[in-house]
């Protein structure tokens, strides 16, 4: 089982880390995409199958909250698991983000544990690795 | 105002060292600081944050975010990290102080040689050691 995830951030450095951490995860991938803003990412979308998203939300020309907006708006969208991966972490804008669809959320700094056990949660893994033994559910936070 | 300084504190202490593998000590001020990021805040208060790095500070935590060589190290590697710093000590900051409220942040503002910084409001700022030389980081907080 291999995945298509997409990690949209305006900063190149930290696509950079969450690539590394994903390769180390012990996800299959089979294409990891890239994406600065939210437009761009919309682009990406409609060229690729994209298994998952791990969102920044302060980004140039369409912030991820306003992207997580879209894909609600978008029924070929609505259901890829959306993990916020942000240093904009105030209670309304989560609140906002799991009202839109979002699945889990991981603050910036993070942990790279913090982020290999939110990806496996949204992809369907166990806490082992093991896939399909349990509901696409990573115990994220309740609002 | 001292609680604005531990929260601030802890907020770079907690990136510098999650993200960048960098531990910071108090320390005198840098004579000269060779770049800066600037990153503004809106909320139920207005503010500032600036971090300043000497060159060498910089090109480390470029250097152990994403595992470059020193030759690797490019100059948009530096901005995007510095900026990146800036927008997580920001957030995180603001997180700490009060995750109840909603404060929106602007995207950071690279530039290189800034010169003294003219703060107004309410200022609180630090002054670190590092390994590789020396950093600073001024908030300021409208009234």
């Amino acid at each position: 089982m291999s995945f298509n995830l997409l990690i949209v951030d305006d900063s190149s450095s930290m696509r950079s880390v969450v690539k590394k951490i994903v390769g180390l995860s012990g996800v299959g991938v089979n294409r990891l995409l890239e994406a600065e803003n939210g437009r761009r990412a919309l682009e990406v979308m409609g060229e690729n199958w994209v298994d998952a998203v791990i969102l920044d939300i302060n980004m140039p020309e369409m912030n991820g909250l306003e992207l997580l907006r879209k894909m609600s708006e978008d029924d070929l969208l609505k259901n890829i698991p959306v993990v916020m991966m942000t240093t904009e972490a105030s209670e309304s804008h989560m609140k906002t983000a799991f009202e839109l669809g979002a699945r889990g959320f991981i603050r910036k700094p993070f942990l790279p544990e913090e982020v290999r056990k939110m990806l496996l949660g949204v992809l369907g893994f166990d806490e082992k690795g093991d896939y399909g033994e349990r509901e696409r559910d990573p115990g994220g936070v309740d609002f | 105002m001292e609680n604005v300084k531990e929260i601030l504190a802890e907020s770079i202490f907690e990136v510098f060292e999650r993200m960048f593998f960098i531990f910071l000590e108090p320390g005198a001020a840098a004579p000269v600081h060779d770049c800066e990021a600037a990153i503004r805040f809106d909320g139920p208060r207005r503010g500032a944050m600036r971090l300043r790095f000497t060159r060498p500070v910089a090109r480390l935590m470029v250097r152990n975010m994403l595992g470059l060589d020193n030759g690797a190290v490019t100059e948009p590697h530096v901005a995007d990290c510095v900026r990146e710093a800036a927008n997580m000590v920001c957030g995180n900051f603001l997180v700490h102080w009060d995750a109840s409220k909603t404060f929106t942040m602007s995207l950071p503002e690279y530039s290189v040689r800034p010169g003294p910084p003219v703060p107004s409001g309410e200022v609180v700022s630090f002054d670190f050691d590092c390994e590789a030389g020396k950093m600073g980081v001024v908030l300021e907080l409208q009234a």
